[in-house]
C-alpha cells in the first residue's frame, strides 16, 4: 500500500504524539513528549542545554526521525513521508539559526535569492520579492552588503528575510537571539512577534527564561527529554 | 527544471571550479595523465594485435599431396575450405612449386631442370585462430590424398602467448588508471563538497532537492572529465601522428611491413576524441556520484 503523509486536521501546525527519540548507542534524547502547536501561535520552546531542544526541532526539520511515536508538521506525518517529499516539506518551514547560517560570498540580496534560487523560482519572482522581504525586515538600504559588513542584529535579519521569502505557514526560530546584543534581541523578536501578527505559527526555541518570558505567550518547557512545563503566559490558561 | 534554475546550477558548478581552481587544475592535470596512459595502452594493444594477426597469418600449414589427378585436388581443395578453422586454401601445382623453388635457389635453379616433378603439389592454408593451429593441422593431416602437413605450431603458440598478454595487459592498466582516475575524482568533490558544506545545509534547510544541490557538483566533475578527455585525446594523437612518421621513414623491410599494419591516424583520431570524451565524462559522474552520495543524506 502507498504511504501517505497527508493529515488532514489544518489547525495543528505540529504535533507530537508519544514522541521517542533515542540516538545509536542508547542516548535517549526524548521521550514520552506529547504537544500541539496551533496556526498562528507564537510558542517559546524553552530548556538548557543538553534538555532535548535540538532534538526536537532536528525532529521537526525531519532531519531525524522519532524511534516512536509521530510528528506532525503542517500537515504531514515525518515517520511517513518519502524521502524525495522532504525538501517540499521543508519549504513551509521557515528556519532562522544562532549562527544565522549566511553564505558570506553573497550579498544579502543574493543570500535571501538563493533560497529562491534553489526551489527553482524565476528571477523575475526573485527581483519582485527579495526587495521586499528586505524591507519588511528593515534592510531595504543593506541588499548589497555582505554578511562580513553587517552587525550580527541585521545579519539575523537576513536569515529571517531569507525564512520569510517563501511566505511560510511556520518560522522556526533556533535560539535566534543567541549571538546578538540585548537590544537588538528585543528588535529580532519584535520582528517575529510581526510576522506572528499576520496568522504565521512561530515557535522559538531558546534556552533564555527571561526573553521567553517577556515575549511568550505560550512556554513549552523541555527537560531531560520530557516537557515538564507548557504554560500560557499573560493571562493565558495552563495546557 | 526550469531553463532558468539549470543556467544557474551549471554556473554554480563552474563558479566551484573557479574557487577551488588548483585543486580542479590538478584533477585535471592527474586525469589527463590516466587518459594518456590508458589510450596509449589500448592504441598499442590494437596495433599490436593487429601486427600479431598478421605474422599469424604468415604462418601457413602446408598440406602436401599424393599424386592425385585434378579432380581429386579440386575435391580435396573444397574439403579443407570447410573444415572448421580454415581461413583460405591457395593450391599450389607440382610445377609453381617448382617455378618457387628455382626463384629461391637463384644461380642453381638449372640444377631441378631435370626434376620437373620432385616437389609435390600442396595447398597452402591459413587459419582464423592461430591458437588452434595444432587441431587443424591433426584434421588436414588425416584428409584422403594428403601425404603429409607442415605447420610452425611453436611460433603460433608464442604469438598467442604474447597476444593474449597484450590484450590482458592493456585491459589490467585501462581498469587500474579507470579506478585511479575515479579516486581522483572524488576526492576533488569531496574537497569541493567539504567546501560548501555550509551552503550544502543552507539548501537543505530551505528545500533544495538532492538533485538541485547535486547538478553544480556534477557539472564539475563532468567539466573535468571534458577538459581532461580532449587535452588527452590531442595529446595521444599528436604523439601518435608523430611516431607514425618516425617510423614510416624507416628502410627496414620488416618495419614496412608492420606499418602497413597499423591503424592510420585518420581513421581513429575521430574515436580516440569520442573515447576519452566519454571516458573522461564517465569517470567525472562516477567519482561525482561516489563523494556526494553521503553529504546528502539528511
Amino acid at each position: 500500500m502507498a504511504r501517505n503523509s497527508i493529515v488532514s486536521d489544518e489547525s495543528v501546525m505540529i504535533s507530537l504524539s508519544n514522541v521517542k527519540k533515542v540516538y545509536p548507542g542508547g542516548n535517549v534524547a526524548l521521550q514520552n513528549v506529547n504537544l500541539e502547536i496551533n496556526r498562528g501561535e507564537f510558542v517559546f520552546v524553552l530548556g538548557h542545554s543538553g534538555a532535548g531542544k535540538s532534538t526536537f526541532l532536528k525532529l521537526i526539520l525531519r532531519e531525524e526521525t522519532a524511534t516512536a511515536g509521530r510528528v506532525v508538521v503542517n500537515g504531514r506525518d515525518l515517520s511517513k513521508i518519502r524521502q524525495r517529499d522532504i525538501p517540499y516539506m521543508r519549504r513551509g518551514l521557515g528556519v532562522v539559526f544562532q549562527d544565522f547560517r549566511l553564505i558570506p560570498t553573497m550579498t544579502a540580496f543574493e543570500n535571501v535569492a538563493f533560497a529562491m534560487r534553489v526551489t527553482n523560482i524565476s528571477e523575475r519572482e526573485i527581483r519582485k520579492r527579495v526587495p521586499y522581504v528586505l524591507n519588511l525586515v528593515g534592510l531595504a538600504g543593506k541588499a548589497k552588503s555582505l554578511p562580513a559588513e553587517m552587525s550580527g542584529g541585521e545579519q539575523q535579519r537576513v536569515a529571517l528575510a531569507r525564512a520569510l521569502v517563501h511566505s511560510p505557514p511556520i518560522i522556526i526560530a533556533d535560539e535566534p537571539t543567541g549571538n546578538i546584543d540585548p537590544e537588538l534581541s528585543v528588535e529580532i523578536m519584535e520582528l517575529l512577534k510581526a510576522i506572528n501578527m499576520v496568522g504565521t505559527t512561530v515557535v522559538v526555541v531558546t534556552h533564555e527564561h527571561e526573553l521567553a518570558q517577556r515575549f511568550s505567550e505560550r512556554i513549552i518547557t523541555i527537560d531531560h527529554g520530557t516537557v515538564v512545563d507548557d504554560v500560557w503566559q499573560k493571562g493565558g490558561a495552563n495546557i | 527544471m526550469k531553463l532558468g534554475s539549470f543556467r544557474y546550477l551549471v554556473k554554480q558548478g563552474w563558479k566551484g571550479m573557479a574557487a577551488n581552481r588548483l585543486m580542479t587544475l590538478a584533477s585535471i592535470g592527474v586525469l589527463t595523465a590516466c587518459l594518456i596512459i590508458t589510450g596509449i595502452a589500448s592504441l598499442l594493444s590494437l596495433n599490436v594485435n593487429r601486427v600479431i594477426d598478421y605474422l599469424g597469418n604468415q604462418n601457413e600449414i602446408v598440406v602436401y599431396l599424393y599424386d592425385i589427378s585434378q579432380e581429386e585436388m579440386d575435391a580435396l581443395g573444397a574439403a579443407i575450405v570447410q573444415t572448421p578453422n580454415v581461413k583460405e586454401a591457395t593450391s599450389v601445382s607440382k610445377e609453381e612449386a617448382l617455378e618457387q623453388m628455382k626463384g629461391w635457389m637463384g644461380d642453381y635453379a638449372n640444377l631441378l631442370d631435370n626434376y620437373p616433378t620432385i616437389l609435390p603439389a600442396s595447398f597452402r592454408v591459413t587459419v582464423e585462430d592461430l591458437s588452434l593451429l595444432a587441431q587443424t593441422n591433426e584434421q588436414l593431416k588425416i584428409m584422403p590424398g594428403v601425404e603429409s602437413t607442415s605447420a610452425p605450431s611453436e611460433l603460433a603458440g608464442v604469438m598467442v602467448v604474447l597476444k593474449n598478454a597484450v590484450n590482458y595487459g592493456g585491459w589490467a592498466l585501462v581498469l587500474i588508471l579507470a579506478l585511479v582516475s575515479i579516486i581522483i575524482i572524488s576526492n576533488t568533490i569531496r574537497l569541493t563538497v567539504f567546501a560548501r558544506r555550509r551552503e550544502i545545509s543552507i539548501m537543505k534547510y530551505v528545500g533544495a532537492t538532492n538533485t538541485f544541490i547535486r547538478l553544480p557538483f556534477f557539472v564539475e566533475g563532468m567539466t573535468v572529465g571534458l577538459v581532461s578527455g580532449l587535452i588527452g585525446a590531442g595529446v595521444v594523437c599528436g604523439a601518435y601522428y608523430l611516431v607514425m612518421q618516425y617510423i614510416q621513414g624507416s628502410q627496414n623491410l620488416w618495419v614496412a611491413a608492420i606499418i602497413s599494419n597499423l591503424l592510420p591516424l585518420q581513421s581513429i583520431w575521430l574515436y580516440v576524441v569520442l573515447a576519452f570524451v566519454a571516458f573522461g565524462l564517465f569517470i567525472g559522474g562516477i567519482g561525482t556520484t561516489n563523494s556526494i552520495r553521503k553529504h546528502l543524506k539528511v
